[in-house]
């Protein structure tokens, strides 16, 4: 469904991503692991077009990226980012009905379905649904950005880190929330984190990332099984 | 406090109509600049290359002195409230532009990039994440601009715009508290009234509704503007204390049944809109430099409504006593100039741009009265003078006289604000003598009654007497011999035109103008 060939970003004089390459089937997790300043993020933005890439191209479902409208092609792919992010003017519903909302859905249908995302993601449309981001705990603006990239049913998913800065126990649970939602399930997923045990969780694949480049990549018994070398050991625990 | 509430009762049809041209001339300049500001502060702030520009551009208009601004305007727009709107526009972009600049870049990049990353185009990023969340400082920088410009629209008053500067500088000139307060208050209160109104809209503004709005009240207001403004006939620009005198144009309605179209002007830019010929006949004073420099004639008073202005020392009786040549001294200059000299010399000063010592040297040596100082120590006399050119020449005049004349010692302090501020520096006992007018001492200083002054003013000798007598007996004042030119208030075209339409006397001015 995704294609990634050969992607390199460089900033100044900095090589972020170097020759990535991978593909996504459809239904898959792919999960980006790796030390911080990897590139994770760098990957997942030029999979969006937020960030375009130096050499490489990025397919869906066989079409070139670069050839589909910036705007259009996002809408088809949800989007988490690394820092929430959450519109600050919006509420907790307007910032859920964000995606719905350009694509022109009906009004009830927008809060239908934004109700319905709340309380899968454990936030109560009494309670919460007219409160600002700033009102919310880093825990509940977490859930809030995974319900704004679920919003319009997108068939892909890129996450950044969705359960960053948070503390392991509440981390624990939103991730097992997570993951038994349907909507983990059918979808295409792309995941960023540097949490080994979260990856391995999540993943029918893991991309293992170091300095800007792929080290390994296979399911996690793959990597368990057979490291590819010593750093794989090492970032694994092995 | 009750006389001035009468005062406003008695100008309120006036009064609304000002406050009302005012809040235009605030509103349009505004929605203009909101106009053109925003949409240049939302492109600099996209390309940040332009910003350095664009914000210098703003910000030197803004640094350009307003009364200049709006001298800049005439030859370009003429008068009236184009200009006037034009130079508001001009002071109210900095703070427009730079605050949605900053606005905009203040913007967490965060949120940019996740309003990008849900598949906004540039638009929708724009207009439902960018500029809503710069929005308070967006609307922080309207309301400076409308603050300023309420302040400053009161100088378009300068330019026959109107507004409430024309009470403000009318009362100025006439030294009516009554009557600036009647600008000055409604031009704090409406200042106050838009920061609050726009503090309110801060909060609850749907964006795309005030954009409709501002578009919609540019329009309208100019518009209205438009239709307003009309040509053809002869227009006459007065000043706002011309306009509020008996000998002024109260006078000229009265006794010439004079009725022409007439605006409210600033002195400064009255002679120069002349020039440009946006202005067919002007109010000035007879002996200004500037009927010189720009060939005017002055209309024959041929029914003498202007009292006569003609210049003498007025001096202490105490130091005439004190010193017994001075007076013989100061008399030299007694029937020396005429109008047309005092317009010279002041020519020379101000067009070019000789000093007034050396406009006053030149004066005497001709006349054959130049003496060089003698350096004496005899004791020392204090001249004071009003602001203006013709007054700093004639106390030139009269230290050199002094000073080569006899052995007394000369301090000049030349400045003194106004009329009553001489006049006091005098009663007081800080300055001896300075040069004074016999009309200004009739109207200003001494306001007999109406039926008096009537009365008077027909006669040249019949002021000169009459103040003589009376400051005397009030104030132990004398009033030395006219020095001969008459500065009074006169009628003025350009020389061109006046030959043209066959007019010389302000009753031909009359009959022209009047259908
Ligand atoms: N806009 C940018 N300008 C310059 N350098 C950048 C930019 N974005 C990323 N980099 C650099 O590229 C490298 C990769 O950054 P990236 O954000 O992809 O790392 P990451 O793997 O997501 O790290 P983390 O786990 O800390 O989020 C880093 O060295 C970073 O400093
Ligand atoms: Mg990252």
């Amino acid at each position: 469904m995704i294609e990634v060939r050969n992607l390199g970003k460089t900033f100044g004089n900095v090589h972020a991503v170097q020759q990535i390459s991978f593909t996504v089937a459809e239904g898959e997790n792919l999960i980006l692991l790796g030390t911080s300043g990897c590139g994770k993020t760098t990957t997942l933005k030029m999979i969006n077009r937020l960030l375009d890439p130096d050499e490489g191209t990025v397919l869906l479902n066989g079409t070139d990226t670069a050839t589909i409208p910036p705007a259009r092609l996002r809408r088809g792919m949800g989007y988490v980012l690394q820092h929430t992010g959450l519109f600050p003017h919006y509420t907790v519903a307007e910032n859920i009905a964000v995606v719905p909302r350009l694509q022109h859905w009906k009004k009830e249908d927008v809060r239908a379905r934004a109700a319905a995302l709340m309380q899968k993601l454990g936030l109560t449309w009494q309670e919460h649904a007219h409160m600002y981001p700033h009102q919310l705990s880093g825990g509940q603006q977490q859930r809030v950005g995974l319900a704004r990239a679920l919003a319009a049913d997108p068939p892909v998913l890129l996450m950044d880190e969705p359960f960053g800065a948070l503390d392991p126990i509440t981390r624990n649970r939103i991730r097992q929330e997570f993951s038994e939602l349907e909507e983990f399930r059918k979808k295409t997923i792309i995941m960023v984190t540097h949490d080994v045990q979260e990856a391995f969780a999540l993943a029918t694949r893991v991309c293992l990332m170091d300095k800007g480049r792929i080290v390994q990549m296979g399911t996690p018994e793959e990597l368990q099984q057979r490291p590819a070398n010593e750093f794989v050991r090492a970032f694994l625990k092995l | 406090m009750n006389e001035f509430f009468e005062f406003l009762q008695s100008q309120s049809g006036k009064l609304a109509q000002q406050t009302l041209t005012h809040i235009n001339l605030t509103l349009i300049s505004v929605a203009i600049a909101i106009a053109l500001g925003v949409p240049l502060g939302i492109l600099i702030a996209r390309r940040p290359r332009l910003a350095g520009v664009v914000l210098g551009f703003a910000g030197v208009m803004q640094t350009i002195p307003s009364i200049a601004l709006l001298g800049f305007m005439i030859p370009l727009l003429g008068i009236g409230p184009q200009p006037a709107i034009v130079a508001l526009f001009l002071y109210a972009l900095l703070p427009i532009v730079r605050n949605t600049y900053t606005g905009i870049n203040g913007v967490d990049p965060t949120v940019k990039e996740a309003a990008r990353g849900m598949g906004m185009t540039g638009n929708q990023v724009l207009f439902r994440v960018e500029l809503p969340l710069s929005m308070p400082v967006l609307i922080a920088g309207i309301r400076t601009a409308t603050v300023i410009n309420v302040g400053v629209a009161t100088l378009a008053a300068y330019i026959a715009a109107g507004g409430l500067g024309e009470f403000i500088f009318g009362g100025i000139a006439l030294n009516n508290t009554h009557m600036i307060l009647a600008g000055a208050i409604p031009a704090a209160l409406l200042a106050l009234l838009f920061d609050f109104l726009l503090g309110r809209l801060q909060k609850r503004l749907k964006w795309r509704l005030g954009l409709a709005a501002v578009a919609g009240i540019a329009v309208l207001f100019l518009a209205m503007l438009l239709a307003t403004s009309s040509a053809g006939k002869l227009l006459a620009g007065f000043t706002p204390e011309f306009m509020g005198r008996m000998d002024g144009y109260l006078g000229l309605k009265k006794v010439y049944g004079l009725n022409m179209r007439n605006v409210v002007i600033n002195d400064a830019v009255m002679y120069q809109a002349m020039h440009e010929s946006k202005l067919d006949v002007i109010s000035g004073y007879s002996t200004d430099g500037r009927i010189k420099a720009f060939d005017l004639v002055t209309l024959e008073d041929d029914k003498t409504i202007f009292p006569p202005y003609y210049a003498a020392p007025l001096i202490r009786s105490g130091i005439l006593e004190q010193y017994p040549g001075l007076e013989s001294t100061l008399n030299l200059l007694a029937g020396r100039i005429s109008d047309s000299v005092m317009t010279l010399l002041n020519y020379q000063a101000d067009f070019l741009k000789k000093s007034p010592e050396n406009v006053a040297r030149n004066f005497l040596r001709q006349q054959g009265l130049y003496r060089p100082p003698r350096r004496g120590n005899k004791g020392v006399v204090r001249i004071g003078s009003k602001i203006f050119t013709e007054q700093y020449i004639l106390v030139e005049m009269y230290r050199m006289l002094i000073e080569g004349h006899t052995d007394l010692a000369v301090s000049s302090k030349t400045g003194l604000g106004g009329t009553k501020i001489c006049f006091d520096a005098l009663t007081n006992n800080q300055i001896d003598f300075y040069p004074e007018y016999t009309g200004t001492g009739l109207l200003v200083l001494l306001q007999p009654p109406a039926d008096a002054i009537t009365r008077l003013v027909q006669h040249k000798d019949s002021v000169y007497q009459y103040v003589q007598a009376q400051f005397m007996q009030q104030y132990n004042l004398r009033w030395l011999r006219p020095i001969g030119f008459n500065n009074a208030y006169a009628l003025m075209m350009q020389r061109k035109k006046a030959d043209e339409l066959h007019v010389h006397t302000i009753s031909d001015l009359a009959k022209i103008t009047t259908p």
